[in-house]
């Protein structure tokens, strides 16, 4: 448990990330640093992507699995890692040296 | 304005229309049973389409009269043209879902058009038509123009599917923008389903109820196995992610910007990262760093024990990656004595072996926990002395693992099965001969020089691809060379120079033009680094810019001339025998205590350097590591020129035979 909390807060303090999300398959809220709101919109997000991207991963091969899913802007980079059960995302802000 | 001049035309074509109908119908409605069969199929399917719809019952009235000219004009060429005009328009009528009144109209329109043009069908208008669809109004005319009584149920499904797509699109853009408005009631079938889908996309976007979780089974799930294993694995690929972005810029773009990034002129290291560990590595010394064959970034390294004094064992073996300079080791290994010696096992990229100080050897597997997979027995059978030393050699089918100590003993394993020695080899120090195994016991005698006495092994490495041939680095201060035959060991050749006990023996990687794999280099507390040829008993030169023990000395993997070394004051030095041989090209001061460790990742372009403190610095070598090829013939000269050198003048610094069989004399005297 400790170990988890390190790992979660040591992502969450690295420089440019601006929250940390996890929820389950459900899209239910799990462990959040954003407020109930964003991480809810968050959340629906996921649950509705999710499916699609994993979709457009099978064109190509059938039995694949998504497992790193990331959205990138020139400043903006939101990952995700699912799961089977669950979805880790990290909302990140590019910094500039 | 172009639709209403044409809605306008139309009316008048209509009511002409409707005359000539009335007309048609009179004359010809005996022939009605004949033809009825083709027809009622193509009309049904048409009022399928919009099935159950609202469409006005005009629509249906309309039908009746259009059965009615198609039967009539059945045996004529025009008439499955009207058949099919009709039919589809209905459904591209009905189907575009517009208000019933501009439906009725539409509907009537076509009647007008199809019965005043009379054009033969051709294949090409069936498409036009198709893609036309879209637009009402068009469509109304264009199908009207054409299609046969072959065509009329492939365009009829073209124009569903087009209109299909259409609505979905639609549908999704009404979801987007705000709640899909409520469809109106004249709606066709179509437009039902378009309004379905939008309630589809409503329902994702707005009205999906997202399960609440309160504290407790939010506890539960953090709690959950599945969830701990969840998160150290994303945590993980998370964190990489992170670090990655921090080093590399993927959205980089070269055609801006040319103002930064201007290039030091002068060849250095450049410290890129520190790797410690606040529980792991801290009041440890590092003893050893090896890179994973495997994965280019990882790299394992061994630790003495707490000097602080702590709970956790003594022994540590912790696994980095230097992607992503983690504040944090990738696995952490265990064991209860300190580890002098560790890497990756070659041929099983998951196994790290690892030498202890009590003389048992330990294997662990990334896949599995902290604690060893496999141990050595610690009695007479295995080491009883501190494993400073091992190699996995063979091929990817039969290796071996062998092991070296101070109690003179060489032991080879059997990777799977660690309990006993697959064969053990006393070492003894009498130039050509050799004992086996049994005799002498662990003897360690005071005399270096006297022959019989068994030696004290520091370092072992066997050059690549060789099995029974080795050199050893030795407390005495002599590198050896010798070689396994089965259960003897023959020593061959005794370099002597070093006055104090060899700390590493490096062979030269030499992988380029020249082959330069007859020279190596040994590292010693008497404050040099030596060169040497194999074929020489003495030194070809002495490195001696130092003022300490110099606890190792590393070839780069990929550049001739180019090594490193780490001393007791802390200083990394490299070395580049092209440009300079008295002194170093480059000096860092690592740390306030000793260097102990060097390591070359694979490609040359990082160098790991452990020190007392415990702590990894990661350098940048890149710039050392594409050497041209102009390098190797120039360090080929360099060499020659060292060693016709070191013919000509007997320095006492670099040793003839005899004053360094006397220095090692004076050594043994005290």
């Amino acid at each position: 448990m400790s170990e988890i909390e390190e790992s979660f807060k040591r992502i969450q303090t690295h420089k440019g990330v601006v929250g940390v999300l996890i929820i389950n398959r459900n899209g239910s809220v799990i462990k959040s640093t954003f407020d109930q709101e964003t991480s809810v919109s968050y959340s629906k997000m996921v649950i509705d992507i999710f499916p699609k991207a994993d979709q457009l991963l099978k064109i190509n091969s059938d039995n694949d699995e998504l497992s790193f899913f990331r959205v990138r802007s020139k400043d903006n980079d939101i990952m995700i890692t699912p799961d089977k059960d669950f979805f880790l995302l990290v909302v990140n802000k590019i910094h500039k040296e | 304005m172009d639709t209403e001049a044409m809605k306008n035309q139309r009316k008048k074509e209509l009511e002409e229309m409707k005359k000539r109908l009335a007309e048609i119908k009179e004359k010809n409605k005996n022939s009605k049973a004949a033809a009825t069969t083709k027809p009622t199929i193509s009309s049904p399917s048409t009022t399928d389409a919009p099935a159950g719809t609202s469409s006005p019952p005009t629509t249906g009235m309309d039908f009746d009269s259009f059965i009615d000219s198609v039967n009539q004009i059945v045996p004529t060429p025009t008439s499955p043209t009207t058949a099919a005009a009709d039919s589809t328009t209905t459904t591209t009528a009905s189907t575009t879902g517009s208000t019933g009144a501009g439906g009725y109209r539409a509907v009537l329109s076509i009647h007008t058009m199809v019965s005043e043009i009379d054009i033969p069908p051709k294949e090409t208008i069936m498409y036009t038509k198709t893609s036309q669809t879209v637009d009402l109004d068009s469509a109304v005319n264009t199908a009207s123009s054409g299609t046969n009584e072959d065509h009329h149920q492939t365009p009829n499904k073209n124009n569903k599917n087009k209109y299909h797509m259409h609505t979905l699109t639609t549908s999704q853009e009404n979801a987007t923008s705000t709640n899909n408005t409520e469809s109106p009631p004249t709606n066709t079938a179509t437009t039902n389903t378009s309004t379905e889908q939008t309630d589809d996309n409503d329902k994702d976007q707005d009205d999906v109820v997202i399960p609440e979780l309160d504290d407790f089974e939010k506890q539960n799930i953090l709690d959950s196995d599945a969830f701990k294993s969840f998160f150290t694995k994303s945590s993980k690929v998370i964190e990489r992610a992170l670090y990655l972005d921090d080093s590399v810029d993927i959205l980089v773009d070269y055609t801006l910007s040319d103002d930064s990034k201007s290039k030091s002129s002068g060849k250095e290291l450049k410290l890129v990262a520190t790797l410690a560990d606040e529980r792991w590595t801290k009041h440890r010394s590092v003893t050893d760093i090896n890179w994973s064959p495997k994965h280019p970034e990882l790299v394992v390294s061994s630790y003495s024990a707490n000097e602080a004094g702590s709970h956790d064992p003594d022994g540590v073996v912790l696994v980095w990656s230097v992607n992503n300079y983690f504040q944090k080791p990738e696995y952490v290994f265990n064991c209860q004595s300190p580890v002098m010696t560790t890497f990756f096992s070659k041929f099983h990229p998951t196994l790290i072996v690892g030498g202890t100080y009590s003389g048992q050897i330990v294997i662990w597997d990334t896949r599995a926990k902290s604690t060893p997979v496999q141990r050595t027995p610690l009695s007479s059978v295995g080491h009883t002395h501190p494993v400073y030393s091992m190699a996995v050699v063979g091929s990817a089918n039969a290796n071996s693992l062998v092991s070296i100590s101070t109690d003179a003993k060489l032991c080879s394993w059997n990777l799977e099965n660690l309990l006993q020695p697959i064969e053990t080899i006393e070492l003894n120090n009498t130039k050509n001969t050799s004992s086996s195994g049994t005799g002498s016991g662990t003897g360690a005698s005071s005399s270096v020089s006297g022959a019989g006495s068994s030696i004290a092994v520091t370092s072992l490495i066997f050059p690549e691809n060789e099995l029974s041939q080795f050199y050893i680095g030795t407390e005495e201060g002599v590198v050896c060379q010798a070689s396994r035959h089965g259960s003897k060991i023959v020593m061959n050749e005794r370099y002597k120079g070093h006055f104090g006990p060899i700390t590493s023996v490096d062979l030269h990687p030499s992988k380029g033009n020249v082959d330069f794999s007859q020279y190596f280099i040994s590292s010693s507390t008497d404050w040099t680094v030596k060169l040497w040829s194999t074929k020489k008993e003495a030194p070809i030169y002495s490195f001696e810019d130092y003022v300490d023990y110099v606890y190792d000395a590393r070839w780069s993997p990929v550049h001739p001339s180019v090594f490193a070394t780490g001393d007791g004051s802390g200083l990394l030095s490299l070395w580049d025998l092209n440009q300079d041989l008295e002194s170093p090209i480059f000096r860092h001061k690592v740390s306030q205590r000793s260097v102990n460790r060097l390591s070359w990742s694979h490609d040359g372009k990082k160098l790991l350097v452990g020190d007392s403190g415990g702590s990894l610095s990661l350098f940048d070598s890149t710039e050392f590591s594409s050497p041209t090829s102009e390098e190797w013939n120039q360090f080929e000269d360099v060499i020659d020129k060292m060693v016709s050198k070191s013919h000509s003048q007997d320095s006492p610094l670099l040793g003839s035979n005899e004053t360094d069989g006397m220095a090692n004399l004076s050594i043994s005297d005290q």
